[in-house]
């Protein structure tokens, strides 16, 4: 059976479209069929990571949501970008992206006029059922609203992204109560952009004390992938970057 | 010369990340691919601001280019001569920046770690108080309630066929009469 998994941070820059992108990519790494949903609408950005131009996107998500297409045609195959350039063996999973419009135009829709979340459920369940998915990733938006609560509600499975610092930290708080009171039963942190000189240890012990949740990854901030400036999954550029090792372990659990 | 951009944390005033730019007369800022300082921040525009290098002047120009514009001690400036250590932000609430024009030479495009103020532990703390507030704010309002009888209703539709119609609570596109087109 398939898992949804609803990957949300508080604040905005925290790292959750990589975190999503990366994790999606190494389980389509790993042999499984695995698709990212953009429902971040407002501002979206994972496409950039798996190289789908703006030009190759004739379908997305907002068409979906307007009743215009299937939610299976505006999902591409960037399988491609998940291949290794050293290994001449090709991935055996299969990985799908679904992108919200980029065109200013559909996105001011959206705020004006909401969507309908109960649609939006429906059209998860049509693409697993559809694509034969074993996991779906759900790019949800940074706050809370209520469509993000309702994406996390309907997943098995929620990660929070959050940085060391003040205002990540208090909201989050907020997050995690709100989503306890809507009954969402797996909670995962992890913890990014962790500066060098702090203290790693004390930190997730700090972190798991305060949300009363497991931390599955503490990602130290990394120079290379503000570098690589979002044009490429990190995970697969750079195989054994602790970076990676650390967000493999997120990975492997998801697979547990 | 040597344009220094630094990231600041609004609300401690602190440097979080620096960019230095060295051998370059132009640098953009924005939300787009193309950036030299690329923020996923939805008050960014794809192009927001860029620093172009003035021979004659012997200085870095600013010019606002995003939707939100670009300000300067809480004023929109379109175009300016910037001195050292200007403060400016993108939009009226968005990413502030300390531009500050030196003469050190390091890399092309260089994000000095060891510049980032790796703060300390004692500044993450639960304001409880300020929690149960805003969680009370939010839980108390009828939306809630209302999301919490469409998440009991979304939970034990998971097991039926996703082909089968849904009988949803009217959502906020369906009460300004929105629906969504039939297709064909």
């Amino acid at each position: 059976m398939a898992k949804t998994i609803s990957v949300h941070s508080f604040r905005g820059g925290t790292g959750k479209s990589n975190s999503t992108a990366n994790l999606a990519s190494m389980l389509a790494r790993r042999g499984f069929r695995v698709a990212v949903v953009d429902t971040d609408i407002q501002s979206p950005g994972v496409h950039v990571l798996f190289g789908l131009s703006e030009d190759r996107i004739t379908h997305c998500l907002n068409d979906y949501l307007w009743g215009t297409c299937q939610i299976e045609q505006a999902a591409y195959d960037v399988t491609s970008a998940i291949a290794d350039a050293d290994s001449k063996e090709p991935a055996t999973g299969q990985i799908f992206l679904v992108p919200a419009s980029l065109k200013s135009g559909a996105i001011g829709r959206v705020l004006k006029e909401g969507y309908d979340v109960g649609l939006l459920h429906d059209g998860f369940r049509r693409l697993i059922q559809q694509l034969k998915l074993d996991y779906l990733f759900i790019d949800t938006h940074p706050g809370v609203n209520e469509e993000t609560l309702l994406s996390i509600i309907i997943s098995d499975l929620l990660i929070l992204v959050l940085r060391p610092d003040s205002q990540d930290f208090q909201g989050t708080s907020v997050t995690i109560e709100l989503a306890r009171r809507l009954e969402v039963a797996n909670v995962l942190l992890i913890v990014n952009k962790i500066p060098p000189g702090m203290d790693r240890v004390q930190l997730k012990q700090k972190v798991e004390s305060a949300y009363s949740a497991q931390v599955a990854a503490m990602l130290p901030l990394n120079n290379e992938i503000v570098n690589l400036a979002s044009s490429s999954i990190f995970a697969i550029k750079f195989p054994n970057h602790p970076f990676t090792r650390e967000l493999e372990l997120v990975a492997q659990a998801l697979t547990e | 010369m040597t344009l220094s951009l630094h990231l600041v944390d609004s609300t401690t005033g602190k440097i979080v990340q620096t960019w230095r730019f060295k051998g370059k007369d132009r640098v953009v800022i924005g939300r787009g691919f193309d950036s030299d300082i690329r923020l996923a921040d939805s008050s960014v525009s794809r192009l927001h601001v860029e620093f172009v290098f003035d021979q004659q002047r012997g200085g870095w120009i600013l010019r606002s280019l995003g939707r939100n514009g670009t300000h300067i001690e809480g004023e929109p400036v379109k175009e300016r001569l910037i001195g050292d250590r200007t403060v400016f932000r993108l939009g009226s609430s968005g990413p502030q920046f300390l531009a500050a024009l030196d003469q050190k030479t390091v890399g092309d495009q260089d994000t000095l770690i060891g510049e980032i103020d790796a703060g300390g532990l004692e500044c993450l703390v639960v304001n409880e108080q300020q929690k149960a507030e805003e969680v009370r704010q939010i839980v108390e309002g009828d939306r809630f309630q209302l999301l919490k009888e469409r998440a009991k209703l979304l939970r034990s539709l998971q097991k039926t066929p996703p082909t089968e119609e849904l009988s949803l609570p009217p959502s906020d596109a369906q009460a300004n009469n929105i629906q969504p087109k039939t297709l064909p």
